[in-house]
């Protein structure tokens, strides 16, 4: 634009591209900004509605957190991103699978399997989790287990302990990962064609081609889309909720139903908004921590 | 020895790998399908094809004591709403910020939208709560809609900054030369051509409002429910609501198929985002 016109003009523009901005601001302050100005407010009190406390406390709860006051907590965040790591490896693993096994097929065949390998994410997650919790893992019916001939001989995976986070990990995986797989098989399909036939004619193994030309090319694709996936997995709520609750023995809460379980079901408030800024805290942490490795590598220009 | 003649050990593996994909995407949905379809109370019999097959679940979804419509009807308005809003906040910042992505304070603010898609729910749904609680806005169809834009507003910035990235720069300043204030080009010239791009973000952000299950589960009532809250309260006494629930999963199906159908080809693109 600075080509047909003088900088002054441009300049000129510019500032009128900033009103654009006011109604997103000013929705972003009021609905998100001034309500976790609430929270922090909240977390600096003891507000408990089951012991009937409502007082400022200061850093109280945060110093309740920190000095081990809360040991499950913690354990929860650690859970918590042993858990995106764990729903991201998965899913990409299996998402890439199924892209790359689409990839060179007729296109009929591919549609027709796209299809099949869609249809968990059709079934509203909470449905999901339910029908998992009663259907797959629960007796009379078990079928996950049934499948492995395990009936019977392990105990029903959501009752124990050492059981149930995977089996929450497992039904996480198979109702939502083919959201993984739909982008990272968009972006096959974007590929170029003809460094992948060159490749082909030079007579590399499908190791070769898969690292050396198809993995490359898709990298910035797949950052993007591992990196929403683990917002989306650190925030994730509903499968402990609707499966556990974060039980058996607080061993599947993550720190969202954690949070959650603090201040809605033991309503204390306070201190459940200090979780939930030391929450924030973290994310956005990560969050900006992902923009900056971004914002580099577009810098060398390998994104 | 050519090439072509030699057997493919790769072809077997990946029909294996194909297999047992299909297996594990395919026998839950079948599982799921059986037990919508065997009467209340009845196990499944391993793999076996069940022995009397029934739509009393279906029927007690579609119009019977588990009635499903007040549920989807919510999840209609509240996730168009809340889609609307958040669009009409949104497409006017992302166009702004394609303009603005050589400079700092663009790139910071575009790259802000990501952070603030980090916000935890339940972060939000905390104070939302207390507020809600004092100003009695809780089981209120406006105070759900309310609560549920920020979740989709940060999403819907983020994404449709490609698409005004993918409005040839020619194209605006013909409609410069011809005399059109940065308003009018935008509403007259870009919008059209964006169209596309801001239904398939649309699409996407309503996906992300009608799975909700924390912001509605806090601020609804049992009149403002939505299908994903609905189908929790088939919880209680599982053994006989598992088959109703299956089948209203199955029902609820279709709304996410059509929504799914509408954004594929533009999945790629929408994939894409951010990127460039």
């Amino acid at each position: 634009m600075a080509t047909t016109s003088t900088t002054g003009q441009a300049r000129r523009r510019d500032r009128q591209y900033y009103w654009f901005l006011v109604p997103s601001g000013i929705a972003i302050l009021l609905l998100i900004v001034v309500p976790l100005g609430y929270t922090l407010y909240l977390s600096l009190r003891h507000y408990d509605l089951a012991r009937g406390l409502n007082e400022f406390v200061g850093l109280g709860n945060y110093a309740e957190i920190f000095t081990g006051g809360d040991p499950e907590f913690l354990k929860s965040l650690v859970r918590t991103l042993v858990y995106v790591v764990l729903v991201i490896a998965f899913d990409f693993l299996l998402g890439m699978t199924q892209a790359l096994l689409l990839f060179e097929l007729k296109a009929r065949t591919a549609k027709v399997l796209r299809m099949i390998f869609m249809l968990p994410i059709l079934i509203i997650p909470t449905g999901a989790a339910v029908f998992w919790r009663t259907t797959m893992w629960a007796p009379p019916n078990e079928q996950f287990l049934r499948t492995f001939g395990l009936d019977g001989i392990i105990d029903p995976p959501l009752g124990s302990p050492n059981l149930a986070f995977w089996a929450i990990l497992v039904t996480v995986v198979w109702a939502w990962s083919p959201w993984v797989f739909l982008l990272l098989s968009g972006g096959l399909d974007n590929l170029d064609r003809s460094a992948l036939e060159a490749s082909m004619v030079d007579g590399a193994s499908y190791w070769q081609r898969l690292r050396r030309v198809i993995l490359p090319q898709m990298k910035p694709i797949i950052f993007v889309t591992l990196s929403f996936k683990a917002v989306d997995s650190f925030l994730s709520f509903p499968f402990v909720w609707v499966m556990t609750q974060g039980g058996p023995q607080n061993s599947t809460h993550l720190m969202s139903t954690y949070i959650y379980e603090q201040a809605f079901k033991f309503l204390n408030y306070g201190f459940g908004s200090a979780l939930a800024i030391v929450m924030l805290l973290i994310s956005s942490a990560l969050s900006i921590g992902a923009v900056l490795y971004w914002q580099r590598t577009q810098d060398k220009g390998a994104i | 020895m050519s090439r072509v003649r030699t057997p493919r050990p790769a072809t077997f593996v990946k029909g294996i790998v194909l297999v047992v994909i299909l297996a594990w995407v395919l026998l839950p949905i079948y599982f799921l399908f059986a037990v919508a379809l065997t009467p209340t109370g009845t196990t499944l019999d391993g793999f076996s094809v069940p022995d009397v097959l029934t739509f009393e679940n279906f029927m007690s979804v579609l119009n019977g004591i588990n009635v499903i419509w007040p549920a989807l009807v919510n999840s209609v308005i509240v996730t168009v709403a809340a889609t609307v809003i958040a669009l009409l906040f949104a497409v006017p910042a992302a166009y702004a910020l394609s303009h603005l992505k050589h400079k700092r304070v663009g790139r910071g603010l575009y790259m802000s939208t990501f952070v603030l898609r980090g916000v935890p729910p339940v972060a939000l749904v905390l104070p939302y709560y207390v507020i809600f609680s004092k100003a009695q806005l809780i089981n209120t169809m406006p105070g759900v809609i309310v609560a549920l834009v920020p979740l989709a507003l940060p999403y819907c910035i983020w994404t449709m900054r490609v698409f005004f990235d993918a409005v040839p720069p020619q194209v605006e300043e013909a409609a410069g030369v011809d005399g059109a204030g940065v308003w009018r080009t935008f509403r007259s010239v870009v919008l059209p051509i964006a169209r596309p791009g801001i239904a398939a973000t649309g699409i996407l952000a309503a996906l992300l409002v009608f799975v909700d299950y924390i912001v509605v589960a806090t601020l609804a009532g049992p009149a403002t429910m939505t299908f994903p809250v609905y189908v929790t309260t088939f919880q209680q006494d599982y053994l006989s609501l598992v088959g109703p629930l299956a089948a209203a999963s199955i029902v609820g199906a279709l709304p996410m198929l059509l929504m799914f159908g509408f954004s594929q080809r533009y999945m790629l693109r929408l994939a894409n985002a951010g990127v460039h």
